[in-house]
């Protein structure tokens, strides 16, 4: 069953159009993420389902009630603000009690919630701290103690990550997941790094200019993108356009300049136009045997870029430049040399044309 | 490493500010530990009699300091209460009307304080306004005596005082991100609940510094409780003005002066005790 459900929402502001008619239904205690490029419209989103924000039209429901005309404070959310949005002048503690104490809730009570919650996000020695006594990841985690005090609902963060450096965002990451997995919780992620969409999420939300572009999980999304905007959001994507040809089960698509690259995908009809991609870690650089993959498309290796694990090194083709991934033990090869691409492409849905 | 350049730079604001305050401050001090004779000529010769005749009459001290103090008090609530009430409504204005109510507060503090205080007593006037909108819907059958008495001054006061508090307090407001009340809406709090315990306290540097701002001008009143008082209000400045013209006794006028000083000091003072003390939220609010 869904326990959020977003119906055509509409949001406009003036006469631009922030959302157009967006649907989506995030499952019980799911791990959904949202993510797209800057002014996308996702805070918009987040803040819609949240109550922040009046729709322009549609409906929202949350666990099977339509709240689109309830107000923030009646919807059983949990937010996580961008910036955590801390109240400088109250402790640690406070911050977290406030919503308990609006409910009036007993004193012993108040107290044992309070100091769970800090356990969990392993504040619990802080609580009588204000805010601007605090690192930037453990401010994040009083944000995140004060979102999940009150057993809301469902969770909503928008970008609870971007304000932290590298290595504290990977170690709140592991948390994050953790904790939505214990109270299972149904959390909405709002991100525009992919890499943590893909690496937090049941299923991932790609957005893009006010319109969903497609839902699915990180797996599906990343190798089966359905348009060329999310094949070249999500990951790196080098694009082929031509003609798909094919004599039994192996297809190829005859590119202009008269190479050909093998090809796969569903509903691939000979004869048609269509676009196909491959990721960097799909291409294989063949240069001994150039004579053996006839056909294929020919560059020249112009760097080599080594990041300790793998290394990429980056190809001229034609006009255009494209990479390739390998793990550091691969082929040794060397700027300057001729180099044939072997590669299966993908070929994107409805002639890659966005879906 | 700029400190040296700093200083040079410095000197004629130090030098205007020397010759045109402190020095003239010296001097009144000075004066008011002189006597006059019996033509009104300053006598070079040092007691502290003024002080005694001020400090042991209750006229002065009950009739004259405790009013002025207490006027200004009661005007400076009214201030801060109005002021405040201002201050919100621009400050959750939008940008472009905010601008214009700026503008607005800030419109009287270019007419003169005169002219603008005249214009008071027109309204409050025996057939101003105010008076004839009670008559006319019944809340009175004849024109009230609004003029002349304490509430007069106390309402004149606050005209002047308020729009600085607006201001005071407006730039606080603003700095305060509205999403702080928004994060309070989401734990669950009205948006009356939000501003009493998020935005409010928030804003209470504002407070302070605009009844600071608001007490300090409305304890130095001079043309209000002149016009608006009409004479049967004592205050503080015009006891000295009167002192020093008509009854022509320079020290004692600057013995007035001196305790209203001192007196303004001392309050400024505890002010900023009581900010200090209360301060925790002023820091962090700056720090954050
Ligand atoms: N209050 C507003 N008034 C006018 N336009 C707005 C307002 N808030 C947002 N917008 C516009 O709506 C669009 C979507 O904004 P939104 O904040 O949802 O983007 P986003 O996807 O969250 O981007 P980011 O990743 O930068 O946070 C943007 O083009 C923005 O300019
Ligand atoms: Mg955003």
């Amino acid at each position: 069953m869904h326990h959020i459900g977003v119906r055509n929402i509409i949001k406009n502001w003036g006469a631009f159009s922030a959302l157009k008619d967006v649907n989506l239904d995030v499952r019980e205690g799911e791990f959904l993420s949202i993510l797209g490029p800057s002014g996308c419209g996702k805070s918009t989103l987040l803040r819609i389902i949240a109550g922040l924000e009046e729709p322009s039209g549609g409906e929202i429901f949350i666990a099977g009630q339509n709240v689109t005309l309830d107000p923030v404070w009646k919807r059983k959310i949990g937010f996580v603000f961008q910036n955590f949005a801390l109240w400088p002048h109250l402790t640690v503690f406070r911050n977290v009690s406030m919503g308990l104490e609006l409910r009036k809730t007993e004193k012993a009570e108040l107290y044992n919630r309070v100091m769970e919650a800090l356990r969990m996000v392993q504040l619990e020695a802080l609580a009588d701290r204000l805010p601007a006594q605090l690192s930037g990841g453990q401010q994040q985690r009083v944000a995140l103690a004060r979102a999940i005090v009150l057993k809301p609902a469902v969770l909503l963060l928008d970008e609870p990550l971007s304000a932290l450096d590298k290595n504290l965002r990977q170690d709140m990451q592991v948390e994050l997941k953790a904790l939505q997995q214990t109270l299972g919780l149904t959390t909405i992620f709002v991100t525009h790094d992919q890499e943590e969409a893909l690496s937090l999420s049941d299923r991932v939300v790609v957005m893009n200019k006010g319109v969903i572009e497609q839902l699915g999980t990180p797996d599906a999304i990343y190798n089966q993108p359905v348009s060329e905007y999310v094949a070249g959001f999500v990951g790196e994507a080098c694009f082929f356009e031509g003609r798909i040809e094919g004599n039994g089960q192996a297809k190829t698509l005859r590119l202009s300049d008269g190479t050909a690259v093998p090809i796969r995908g569903n509903g691939i009809q000979v004869g048609q136009s269509a676009v196909a991609f491959v990721r960097p870690e799909w291409i294989d650089l063949n240069k001994l045997d150039i004579s053996l993959s006839p056909g294929s498309p020919q560059g020249t290796i112009e760097r080599l870029m080594f990041f300790g694990q793998s290394s990429d090194y980056l190809v001229r083709l034609g006009d255009r430049q494209l990479r390739v991934k390998y793990k550091s033990d691969g082929p040794r090869l060397a700027p300057g040399d001729t180099v044939a691409l072997c590669c299966v492409a993908r070929v994107l849905p409805g002639n890659g044309a966005a879906s | 490493m700029k400190k040296p350049a700093n200083t040079i730079l410095m000197l004629p604001a130090i030098t205007i500010l020397g010759a045109f305050f402190v020095v003239p401050l010296i001097w009144v001090v000075i004066l008011s530990f002189l006597t006059s004779g019996p033509t009104g000529e300053v006598q070079n010769q040092l007691t502290v009699s003024n002080y005694a005749r001020f400090l042991t009459d209750s006229y002065y001290l009950q009739d004259l300091l405790l009013r002025t103090i207490r006027l200004a008090a009661i005007a400076t609530v009214f201030s801060v209460a109005i002021g405040y009430l201002g201050a919100f409504v621009i400050a959750r204005a939008e940008a472009a009307a905010q601008t214009w109510l700026v503008m607005l507060v800030m419109l009287p503090l270019w007419v003169n304080l005169v002219v603008r205080t005249l214009s008071l007593m027109v309204v409050l006037g025996r057939n101003g306004p105010v008076n004839q909108l009670l008559v006319g819907l019944g809340f009175a059958d004849r024109p009230l005596q609004l003029l002349y008495n304490e509430t007069a001054v106390i309402i004149g006061m606050v005209q002047v005082a308020v729009p600085f508090v607006v201001m005071s307090i407006f730039g606080v407001l603003q700095s305060i991100p509205r999403q702080l009340e928004h994060a309070a809406m989401t734990v669950g709090a009205t948006p009356l609940s939000a501003f009493r315990r998020v935005t409010f306290p928030l804003s209470l540097p504002g407070v302070l510094a605009g009844s600071v701002l608001a007490f300090g001008i409305n304890v130095e009143s001079f043309v209000v409780p002149i016009l608006l008082g009409g004479g049967r209000v004592r205050f503080m400045s015009v006891a000295a003005y009167e002192t020093a013209t008509i009854s022509n006794n320079l020290p004692f006028a600057a013995t007035i002066g001196v305790i209203l000083l001192i007196v303004t000091m001392g309050m400024l003072g505890i002010y900023q005790w009581a900010v200090r003390s209360a301060g925790r939220s002023t820091a962090v609010l700056q720090a954050s």
